[in-house]
Order: C-alpha cells, then structure tokens, then sequence
C-alpha cells in the first residue's frame, strides 16, 4: 500500500489526532503532532474533528461563553484596524527611531569635535610652554644680550602661565570667560603696550611686542 | 443574503462594522474554539486563548492578506494555546484538575436536564452501529479505557481500534445529524 495515499494520510491523521485529543500520544510524537499544527491545515483540520467527534459523545458541542465576544469587541472595535495602520505604525516609529538615532550620532560628533581641540590645544600649549620654560629659567643670562630673545622670554613665560590656567579650568562656561579676559586684556595691552605688559618695568625697559 | 467573503467582512470590520465582526465570530468561532480544546483540554483556559486569538488576529488583520486570514487565525490561536500550556506549566495544578477530559463548562440545571436527554439518545444511536465500531466506542466512552487497551481486550492492533472509532463517531454523527433535523 502507498503510504503516500492521500486516503491512507488522512486516516493516519485523525488516528494521531483522536489519540493526541485524548491525551494518549507519547511525549515525542504528541510534540511531533504539535508542531504539525502551526502550520499544516490537514492535521489542523483533524484535530477539530476529533474534538467535535469527542465532544458529540459528552452531549454535544462545548460552545464558548459569548461574553467572550463583548471583550474582543470592546478591544477591537475601539481602535479601529485599517490597512494601514500597522504599516503607518511600523514605518512611524522606524522614522521616529531613525530622527533620534541621528540625533544622537550629531550630538556624539559634535561633543568631540567641541571638546577634542581644546583638551589637545591645552597639552600642546602647555607643551610648547613647557619647552619655552626651559628657555625662561635660563633667560636672565642672556637678557642684557638680546632684547628681542628677553621680549619672547616673557611671551613664553606668558603663555605658560595662561596654559596652566586653561588646563585646570573644566568648564566650558569658565573657558569662555577666560578667553573674553584674554581679549580685553590683549586690546589694553594694545591701548597702552608699556604700563601694562608684565615685565616691562624690569631689564632693560626694550619695547613691548604691542608698541612695535 | 449573499455569503460574505472574508475580503469583504474584514474590509466592513476594517471600517468599523460590528455586523462584520459577527460574522467573523460565526464564520471561525466554533472552530477555532475545538482547535484550542484539543491543544488544550480545558475549556476554561480554550475560552481565554480564543479571547486572546481574535484579539490579536483581528487588531493585525492588515498585515495578512485577507484570503489568508483563517490560516492566520490558526497561527495566532496555536501561538496563544502554548503561551497558554507555558502559563500553566508554570503554575502548580490543583489536585481536582483533570489531566485529558475536557471539563464540564458548569451548566445550569436546564442544561444539564438536556445533556442528559442527548447523553440517553446518543447511546441508542450507538446500539445502531456496527458490533465491531460500537465495541470500541462503548469501551472508550461508557467504560473510560484508552485506546491502548481497547486494543488489546479486541486483540487487534492500536490502528485498527483508532480506525474503528473514528469511523463509528463519523458515523453516529451522521444518525445524530439525521436525527436532529425536523420532519
């Protein structure tokens, strides 16, 4: 006999779904059968004619309580369904998703490339400071030689000092403030190059850089 | 009237026609409701699942092609019948839970009083079969044995007792259909 035969098929599934109905299939094949249900139409179909038949000889067919009804309306027919709404939905959150995913990918690269000069232009005026610092320990011995090289000294040792500041401020409302300092005290020292430059009272009394 | 299409109900319940959605009830209900039985057996825990299957079927209607929608509804339900089973695993049984029977929905008296009518004139449409189809029926039904035993009191095998019951209820349906029409 062909064990493909569409009759024989049929017959081998109301027999696994009348034991699978009552409960008398071992654990593996009733997960096998199980599994069948998902997808497969024909052992859904006679899984429902099992029950009905099993049912037809307790009295009939066990029917649902129609409140059941009143609650699916109640949840269904609030929020009317249309064609689109789950794709509107779907494509909503995705474009919502989207927006702020973009953002944030905005806001993470301007952070950086707010922050990353001024946290690297710090070491590297400090650095250059640094180096120049060297050349103001040692500036004194060759002060009454050369006036240009005392003058840049004093900006160097100038820029240390500023450096240092600017690295111990952490604020960015404080960086601000500073820089506005740094320009008001940068337009007197242009209005009066003298009186005001830091060292102009001690070596030789050279021209200060604005006065030139 | 004219058969409505499940295109058309759902196009009308879509629109927000609660006409249509009872005849989506009419039209699957019952069904869908066995079909969750037999997963199940509880008729408590089958009446939450198909709740919870039109629900959701219904509130996802779109996304599915409407002449797809019964397998849809078959998905849906056979996915809340095992979160229910993973519901039920989880919760210890009460000692007086059946483990297979499909329980008794508690009818009232009146129902009751008509089951027992069905039950009596059920059994003498069962005297109608043939001997070997109503031997298998009564062991399994009015004497509470399994198939498995069946089987062996016949001395047949377990196939052949399926095939004999099921062929017997197919058949009491029949006289049990037949009966039931008016004259």
């Amino acid at each position: 006999m062909n064990p493909h035969d569409p009759h024989r098929r049929s017959t081998g599934l109301a027999q696994k779904a009348l034991l699978y109905a009552g409960g008398e299939l071992d654990a593996a094949a009733a997960h096998a059968f199980e599994s069948r249900l998902a997808h497969d139409p024909l052992s859904q179909d006679a899984l429902i004619e099992a029950v009905q038949l099993s049912q037809l000889l307790m009295g009939g067919p066990l029917r649902p309580d129609p409140a059941y009804r009143d609650r699916v309306r109640s949840a269904v027919l609030s929020t009317p369904a249309s064609d689109e709404r789950p794709r509107a939905r779907f494509f909503r959150r995705a474009a919502t998703l989207t927006i702020a995913c973009g953002l944030l990918l905005a806001a993470a690269l301007a952070l950086p490339s707010d922050r990353a000069p001024r946290r690297s232009s710090a070491p590297l005026v400090v650095q250059q400071a640094a180096s120049s610092s060297s050349l103001a320990h040692a500036a004194p011995t060759h002060r009454s030689e050369d006036n240009s090289q005392s003058s840049a000294l004093e900006d160097e040792g100038e820029k240390l000092e500023t450096a240092l500041e600017w690295a111990e401020m952490a604020d960015c409302g404080e960086h601000l403030q500073r820089t506005w300092d740094e320009e008001l005290r940068r337009k007197a020292r242009h209005r009066w190059p003298v009186s005001h430059e830091p060292f102009a009272g001690e070596g030789t009394g050279a021209p200060a850089r604005g006065a030139e | 009237m004219a058969i409505l299409s499940d295109r058309q109900l759902l196009v009308s319940f879509r629109q927000g026609d609660a006409c249509a959605l009872e005849a989506l009830f009419e039209r699957y209900e019952s069904a869908v409701f066995q079909f969750l039985m037999g997963i199940l057996r509880d008729h408590h825990h089958a009446e939450d699942a198909l709740q919870e299957t039109f629900i959701k079927a219904l509130r996802d209607s779109g996304t599915v092609a409407p002449e797809r929608f019964r397998g849809w509804l078959f998905t849906v339900a056979y996915r809340e019948a095992l979160l229910e089973k993973r519901r039920r695993k989880l919760r210890p049984r009460s000692a007086d839970e059946p483990a297979v029977a499909f329980p008794d929905p508690s009818p009232s008296g009146e129902d009751l009083a008509e089951q027992r009518d069905q039950a009596r004139r059920l059994r003498e449409l069962v005297g109608q079969l043939p001997s070997h189809q109503r031997a298998v029926i009564e062991a399994r039904i009015y004497e509470g044995k399994r198939y498995r035993e069946i089987a062996a009191d016949l001395g047949c095998p377990i196939n052949t007792a399926l095939a004999r019951m099921h062929e017997g209820l197919k058949r009491l349906r029949l006289l049990w259909e037949g009966a039931r029409e008016p004259a």
